[in-house]
This record gives structure tokens, sequence and C-alpha cells, in this order.
């Protein structure tokens, strides 16, 4: 790589000790490019592994990395539009700054110091949160507090979205984001951290670059994983607060559990279509979630939001409830959610309280309490169950297609709500919501085979399911509803 | 370090750079740089980049060269904050002074995991050949190399 005679329209790139460990000890590298930006973004296409190190998530080169082509900066050039010839030298030079912490620690403060009281933040920081040191229940002292303190926000959809973003505007020092999914369109009338442009980006990416865009001064953890048994427990130790922000029974419970064995203060939020739950648990001083749901809801019982849906606004609503819950903890003000359940109802605009007891028969925080360790999740939820004689045989989408156009078809049910058929439904079928299916066994019954669909394959299981339980033969389910037939058969099919 | 208290230090750390895996990485000199910070300097420090280009540039070809940096909090612990921690590079070795008006009070040093993006706190200590003194800038220190 090494070269003095470099093949015309290609830059020498010096590479800075620090990063040569990622490019097998390589000091320099040829890069062909036009301008300083072409050249660097042709050397992370090249080298994937320097990208998080000289760009930010959204492409641009980072303030941390000072670019010097034939020895000039760049800054004084025409910065990242300079242009290079072929044999020119950019070197990537690493910007080096720190500092303290923002609170002082030393009990010895010095006479001098004493003299010229400092308050601990910044200019910019002191504008930044003027609104939060007026207030005496914050205060410097409470800001302060703010900006050492750790929370692990688990999920960033509709209520990790309005949480997340309260929490880095406030100042909270350390944002950690757990989520596996990428940013969808349906996701966009809810989860306000997602632009249209961040469609099919990683969520905990964009979300990221979003908080950062908010506030620079907290820093953001990233943790595009699944939480599981195996991994919770490295990924919460660090934080001192977590927010449950799951739209799963085995992530909740999971989430619950490993916050009373850590010994966390759990903030819990749900939601459903018009209706939000909030609370806050912490078994060192009240119940925790299984003290109120010691067992999980038979699958498919309670729809999820992408089965049941949700008014847009709901978790907004409850996940900027969760994120004051959060700052109320971390202030050691106020009067925290312990022991209470608030429910909010959006159509009747009403919210109710319930008083929570701790359970004395908990399996996880009783004073018999069994449970000492994290278990299989999705096994205790049901959402891997070992085959029963009686579950409804699914069959696939492609496979149905053929079947639809073969000269036996089966009969095609759609299970779901005349407003979502109206959207898209599949051509032949008949639209039967999942609730009145029973009216109409015998019309079903007459059939040699029934295939019934709903949006993602849930609601036409347990539809198929009681069917068979009514006698009807033959019957079987679109696997994965009309999202894995917009997927794998037709695109074109408008989806929401 | 004490001459520029309240406000933060700041300097460079040399020692050989060809030092493998897990090696005590001994540093052989620490060299003062300005803190180019203009608002804040008694939280914050920041280092000319030309000056390290400059530096990095002489040493090239030297067994001898740039490994690392130090910088005080004064009253503040020595341990990195967060912002050490955001804005610092893989390899270089990072070492954080604790001062007071009397000196130094303690003292840590990270190296930053690439794998993991956090700092890795790393054994340091003085060698016999130089005393602990107030001004930690004429001592050796030692921590491992990554």
């Amino acid at each position: 790589m090494t070269t003095s005679d470099p093949p015309a329209g290609v830059a020498i790139v010096e590479i800075p000790l620090s990063l040569r460990s990622l490019v097998g000890g390589a000091a320099r590298l040829e890069v062909a490019g036009a301008t300083v930006k072409e050249v660097i973004d042709r050397l992370v296409a090249e080298r994937p592994e320097l990208r998080r190190w000289l760009l930010t998530p959204g492409g641009q080169i980072r303030s941390s990395v000072h670019l010097f082509l034939n020895e000039e900066d760049i800054r004084n050039l025409s910065r990242e539009s300079t242009p290079v010839r072929p044999g020119d030298v950019l070197a990537i030079v690493p910007a080096i700054a720190g500092g303290a912490p923002k609170r002082r620690i030393s009990a010895n403060r010095s006479r001098r110091a004493r003299a010229a009281p400092r308050a601990g933040l910044t200019a910019e920081q002191l504008e930044r949160y003027s609104r939060h040191l007026l207030l005496p229940e914050v205060g410097l002292d409470g800001q302060r507090r703010l900006l050492d303190a750790r929370v692990l926000v688990i999920g960033t959809g509709g209520l990790g979205s309005p949480c997340a973003t309260y929490l880095a505007a406030a100042g909270v020092g350390e944002i950690g984001l757990v989520d596996f999914d990428r940013v969808e369109r349906s996701n966009l009338q809810r989860q306000l951290l997602f632009s249209t442009s961040d469609v099919g980006r990683p969520k905990v990416e964009a979300a990221r670059d979003r908080l950062e865009g908010i506030n620079p001064d907290v820093i953001i953890r990233t943790y595009a994983v699944r939480l599981t048994s195996k991994n919770a427990r490295s990924i919460l130790a660090p934080y001192d607060v977590v927010i449950d922000g799951t739209d799963n029974f085995a992530t909740r419970y999971l989430v619950n559990d490993a916050c009373v064995l850590w010994e966390k203060p759990n903030v819990y939020g749900s939601i459903y279509r018009f209706e939000g739950q909030v609370s806050l648990f912490d078994a060192r001083r009240g119940p925790c979630y299984r003290c109120l749901y010691p067992e999980p809801p038979p699958p498919d019982a309670v729809p999820s939001c992408a089965e049941a849906g949700v008014l847009g606004v709901l978790p907004g609503i409850v996940g900027t409830l969760q994120a004051a819950e959060a700052l109320k903890v971390i202030l050691g003000r106020g009067r925290p959610l312990y022991g209470r359940l608030l429910l909010f109802d959006a159509l009747a605009l009403e919210f109710r309280e319930f008083r929570l007891r701790k359970n004395p028969n908990c399996v996880l925080c009783g004073p018999r309490a069994t449970q000492r360790r994290l278990i299989d999740y999705p096994a205790f939820c049901g959402e891997t169950p070992t085959p029963r004689s009686d579950e409804p045989e699914a069959i696939d989408p492609v496979r149905l297609s053929a079947w639809l156009r073969s000269e036996d078809p089966p009969l095609l049910i759609d299970v779901r709500e005349p407003t979502e058929w109206a959207i898209n439904h599949l051509p032949g079928a008949r639209l039967i919501p999942g609730s009145r299916i029973e009216e109409r066994l015998q019309e079903l019954a007459a059939h040699r085979s029934v295939v019934l669909y709903c949006k993602t394959g849930g609601r036409s299981r347990e539809a198929a399911a009681r069917l068979q339980r009514w006698g009807v033969r033959r019957v079987r389910h679109l696997k994965g509803g009309i999202d894995a037939w917009c997927r794998e058969v037709d695109p074109a099919m408008p989806r929401y | 370090m004490r001459g520029e208290y309240p406000e933060e230090a700041c300097g460079y750390l040399f020692g050989p750079r060809a030092i493998s895996e897990g090696v005590a990485r001994p540093i052989v000199e620490a060299r003062p740089a300005e803190n180019e910070e203009t608002e804040g300097r008694d939280i914050r420090y920041r280092i000319s980049s030309a000056e390290i280009y400059r530096i990095e540039a002489e040493a090239e070809d030297q067994p001898i060269g740039l490994v690392g940096f130090y910088h005080s909090h004064p009253d503040g612990p020595g341990r990195a904050s967060r912002r050490d921690e955001r804005l610092a590079w893989p390899w270089y070795t990072y070492l954080i002074l604790s001062v007071d008006d009397g000196g130094v009070r303690d003292w840590g040093a990270y190296t930053l995991s690439v794998s993991r993006g956090s700092f890795v706190p790393i054994d340091c200590r003085v060698s016999p050949e130089g005393p602990v003194g107030p001004d930690p800038g004429r001592d050796r220190f030692e921590g491992p190399g990554r």
C-alpha cells in the first residue's frame, strides 16, 4: 500500500497511529477521489472498520476528525469540498479533547476555588438548562444529578421515542437505547424520533442521530440487539434507571425480572388502542410487575399495536409520563409512582389510579421467592409452544398463492375489521371479523378447505383454533398474515 | 500542572511506539501542551491538531513517539469523565490527574476498547526510577500497551 508513485487520480491517505491496528497496521493507503469528502467516503467504503471513527451515523465527517491536505488544514482551504489531485497527501489527525466531569467531588476545595465560585456548568449549559435551574426542585444540584445519570431505554418505538427525547433534552448524561428493529413507514404515525428519510435504517442509529442533535451533552449508547436472558445483565448493569418501552410480554417479564434481580427502578408503560398504563416498579420499595401480573396472558389474547392499532398520540402521552417518572427518581423529588398504577383513557380523557401492593406470594420479590435467575421468557409467555395436536396448521404466502390459482382453491376468510379490509384484502376473500366467525359456522363447515388470514397472523391463528374446537376441519391460517403476503407475493399491495 | 490550576492542564505522553498487546507501555516523557479551549477551561481541554500532526510527522520513523495524552481535573476526580471517553481515540493511553492547589491527588489511566467503544482502565504506576512528585510531568508512568 505504501508508495511514492501513486496511480493517476489516487491520493495517499495517512492513517493515524490510533487507527492503524484497524487496517492491518498500514500507515498509508491509496484512495481515489476528486475531493476530500470523496476520498474519505471511498476510504470508509473500502475499510468499513474505519467508518465509526471518521463519519457520523449520518455520513458527515466527525468534528473530532481533523484533516490536513499536503500539510495544510482543510479548514483553511475549502473544507471537505477541497479538490484533491493525484498524489496529494491527505492526513487524518485525531482531535484530542476532553474535560472534567461537571460535578466537583473534592471536599478539599482550595481557597482560590472558593474565592471564585464556579457553577460547575459551562456557559452553554447554564443557558441550555436555565428553565431547570430556575426550579428550586431541580436547580444546579439537580441538573448535575441529571448530567451524571444513566438511563436505559428498552425499545425505541412509540414509548421509547418521546421518553428518550425528553430525557436527552433534560440533560440526562447517558442514555442507552436497546432495539433491534429498523424504522418502518408505519412507525412514523407516532414515533417522532424518526423522519421519513429514516425508513429502513436501524432504529437505534436514527434515534442516536436525532438525540445527539437535540443535546450534544448526552452520550448515547446503542444496542441493536434483542434483549435476552443472556445479555440482559451486561446491558442493564451500567444504568441507574430502566425504561420499559417494550411491545411484547416476553421482553416485559425479562425487563421486570432483571430489574428486580439487579435492583434497578423500572419505569413501566404500556399502551393498547386508546388506553395506557404507567407505573414505577422497584422491588426494594414496593411491588414489581409480577406482583401485578404473576402470569402472562395466553399468547395472542392481547394483540400488539401492529395487530390492534393504536392512537398515535397515546404512546406520546404515556412515554412522556415515563420520562417524568425517570427524572423524579434521578432528582429524588416529588412523589414517584411506586405502588401506584396509573390508567389513562384517551377517548374519555380520564386518568384513574389504583394502589398496588406487594404480592406476598410473588416468586420473584416475595419473602419466599423461588426465582433467583432469569428464565426462558419466550417459553414462559407461550410464544414458542410445544406443538399441540389442536394447533391450527399454517400455510405460507407463496404456497397459498399457488393453491388459490389451482383448480380446487380454498375458501379464503379475512378475519380483520372492516376498516382494515378497506385498505387491502386478498382477491377472492370474504370478510368475516374474528369476533363474528361463530355466526357463520355452517357456511364455513360446508367448504372442503378454509384458510383464514389477518394482518400478521395472530388473530387468524386464534380464530382457526376456535373453528377447530367447533368441529370445523381442514382449517388453515396464513402465516405472517397479509403483511407477509405483501412482502412475498404482492409488493404492490398497499400496507398499513 | 499546578501552574495551570484552577484551569485544566494537558499534554503529550511519549514512549515506545512498537508495543505489543498486553505489554506494559512505559511513558518516558510527558510534555505540556497549550489548552486551546477558549471557554470553560476549568473543565475542558483541547490540544491543537496541527501540533499533533507535526509531532506525529517528526516521529514517523523514530522508536519513541506520541503514545498518549494527559490532562488534569482541577478539584475533580482522577478518573475519566464521560466527555473524555466520548472524545477518545483507540490505541492511545489517556492519563487523567486529579489536582488541587496542593498538587496531584490521584490519577487514572485508560485506553479505549475498540470492540466495546468504551474506556478500559489500565494499571498505572510510577516506576522506581522516578519518585512521586507534585508534577507528574517529570515522572515515568507505566501502563499496559493496550
